[in-house]
């Protein structure tokens, strides 16, 4: 439970969730941390970053970004150390990832960038991109991206901190948190969306997997085990999935190596391409969009830095049309749901797999599939990401007199350092993904049903199959 | 029950405990020579059932990917036997 980074990924959110929820007997432990605002030429440093916390105010920008980067960094190196890393190394990376998350914040809320046409006017603008906080998302993955693909060595040293799957786990713990305190307002919507959320899932897994599987099987000859694992990876969620499969289907730990190759660089694709895509077609739908981009989008890193960017860019778009926009947050939740069951569907599915291809397929005499697979295939960071939903419900259903002080507490995490770790996972990723990969492995014919699949086939069955089950939910106006 | 770790190497599957290791080119034929394996150093005799645990090592994958997932898998195989000597 200590040495891995899903299980850290618990630790690391449940800390600052416990430290959030002091605010409830009175001190604000988590105020510190740095938040960005919307800025242009000649905005003081001090209105462009500050804390968080009222009561942290007096600390300026200087030592909200000093305090974010010490208090955060010591249960993230703890992990690290006890994970067993080069910790020399992740330390001198983590600074580096820090350091270039925060400038690209803080950058992308550049008004030019993030302001809505509605706000030109306010920051001295005659024309702007209108991203709102989507544009520091874009900004952080081109940065990382550039440092992946040109800056070889750089990205090297930062490889031992660059962790996007660690960070993007940790920020869904964190948005537990939200899903938890939306309650207060639409309860029902959250509730709707998780239950229309599974029964999205298991609809998809049932239509993906073997539409995935005939058309590798079928249309490109690949082997069982191959089709099995492409299916899983393309279709369920990813790397994990492709390698929960791999491992149920007895495969050579080529096949997995690969697939995985190939969806990392894929999901890095879509990550840029489908938010534009989704906000512009599916406006009247911001559910839809969501939770049909929790089916597309694979791994999680990938799905939640994607849902975040479609969160900013329909928010912008509804603000900069009508001068009211959704709860912040709300559509990341659409998307992230969708890909926490789906998560939580790997290890019963890489079961059943097991189990068939063991039994039946490929016979193996005297071999058993121990039903722990199921536990080791268990994303345990669901657990954190439900621990801190749960006790924020609780809090505020059950003792409702508490919720102004718990909301204290809360919003530093659920926004401020939610952003931050969504930030990371985007630096992460883009100086993890080197584009030449897929030229240099000689994937061959496996770039083109993985293409195939994934666009002319999940996609559109993805967004039909969240348009059955979420059509007609509306997020929660913010305010 | 014995404790195996298992790897592949590239070209077999190989599964090792201390001196004792056994390898295949597919997981049949890695249990039978592995089963072979105990029978030759008659730890299986007196013995009908002989169960035999594998953990596959997971440093054996890329490092980009153990933050994906941290487990491949784990089998567990009994080996039957007619007679303590013959498998």
């Amino acid at each position: 439970m200590f040495i891995q980074e899903d299980w850290w990924s618990v630790w690391l959110g449940m800390t600052f969730v416990f430290l959030g929820l002091c605010s409830i007997f009175g001190p604000d432990l988590v105020g510190w941390v740095a938040n960005p605002h919307t800025w242009s030429a000649g905005t003081p440093f001090e209105k462009m970053i500050a804390p968080m916390g009222k009561g942290y105010q007096s600390w300026g920008p200087w030592g909200a970004l000093i305090g974010s980067y010490v208090f955060i960094s010591i249960p993230v190196c703890l992990g690290a150390y006890c994970m067993g890393w080069n910790f020399k190394k992740f330390v001198g990376g983590w600074t580096c990832i820090f350091v270039i998350t925060y400038a690209s914040w803080i950058m992308g809320h550049h008004a030019t960038i993030a302001a809505t046409s509605r706000e030109w006017s306010k920051y001295g603008i005659s024309f702007g991109l209108g991203l709102g906080a989507g544009g520091s998302y874009i900004l952080a993955l081109f940065v990382g991206l550039f440092i992946g693909n040109f800056m070889k060595g750089f990205a090297h040293y930062l490889s031992e901190a660059a962790k996007p799957e660690w960070f993007i786990k940790t920020a869904i713990v964190f948005l537990g948190v939200k899903v938890g305190y939306m309650a207060i307002k639409a309860a029902g919507f959250v509730m709707e969306l998780a239950v229309a959320g599974a029964a999205a899932t298991i609809v998809a897994y049932l239509i993906f997997w073997p539409g995935t599987y005939f058309i590798a099987r079928r249309l490109f000859h690949f082997g069982r085990k191959t089709s099995a694992v492409l299916a899983s990876g393309v279709s369920i969620c990813g790397v994990s999935a492709a390698v929960a499969t791999a491992g149920a289907v007895r495969s050579k730990p080529l096949v997995p190596i690969m697939v995985s190759a190939l969806i990392v660089v894929y999901a890095v694709v879509e990550l840029v391409v489908l938010p534009p895509i989704f906000s512009s077609t599916m406006s009247s739908e911001p559910i839809v969009a969501g939770a049909a981009m929790g089916m597309s989008v694979k791994t999680d890193g990938a799905d939640g830095a994607a849902g975040a960017v479609l969160d900013e860019l329909m928010r912008a778009a509804k603000l900069d049309k009508d001068g009211v926009t959704y709860e912040e947050g709300s559509i990341t939740i659409s998307a992230v749901m969708t890909k926490v069951w789906i998560d939580m569907f790997i290890g019963l599915w890489a079961f059943v797999l097991a189990m068939v291809w063991v039994y039946k397929i490929d016979k193996v005499p005297g071999e058993h599939v121990p039903v722990s697979e199921v536990w080791h295939r268990f994303p345990k960071f669901v657990l954190g990401y439900f621990l801190a939903w749960g006790i924020y419900l609780a809090i505020l259903f059950l003792t409702p007199h508490l919720a102004p002080a718990a909301k204290i507490g809360a919003v530093p995490v659920e926004g401020g350092m939610r952003k931050l770790f969504f930030m990371l996972t985007f630096v992460s990723i883009g100086c993890i993904t080197d584009f030449k990969r897929l030229a240099q492995s000689h994937f061959g014919k496996l770039i083109f049903v993985y293409f195939i699949a994934l666009f002319v086939y999940i996609v559109p069955v993805a967004v039909i199959v969240a348009y059955v089950f979420h059509h007609g939910m509306m997020p929660p106006m913010a305010g | 029950m014995l404790d195996f770790r298992l790897i592949y190497d590239g070209k077999a599957w190989r599964a090792m405990h201390g001196d004792i290791s056994a390898q295949g080119k597919s997981l049949i034929s890695l249990d039978k020579n592995l089963k072979q394996e105990l029978v030759n150093r008659d730890m299986t005799q007196g013995l009908s059932e002989y169960k035999v645990r594998m953990t596959f090592d997971n440093s054996c994958m890329p490092e980009f990917m153990r933050q994906y997932a941290n487990h491949y898998f784990n089998r567990v195989v009994h080996f039957k036997f007619d007679n303590a000597r013959r498998s």
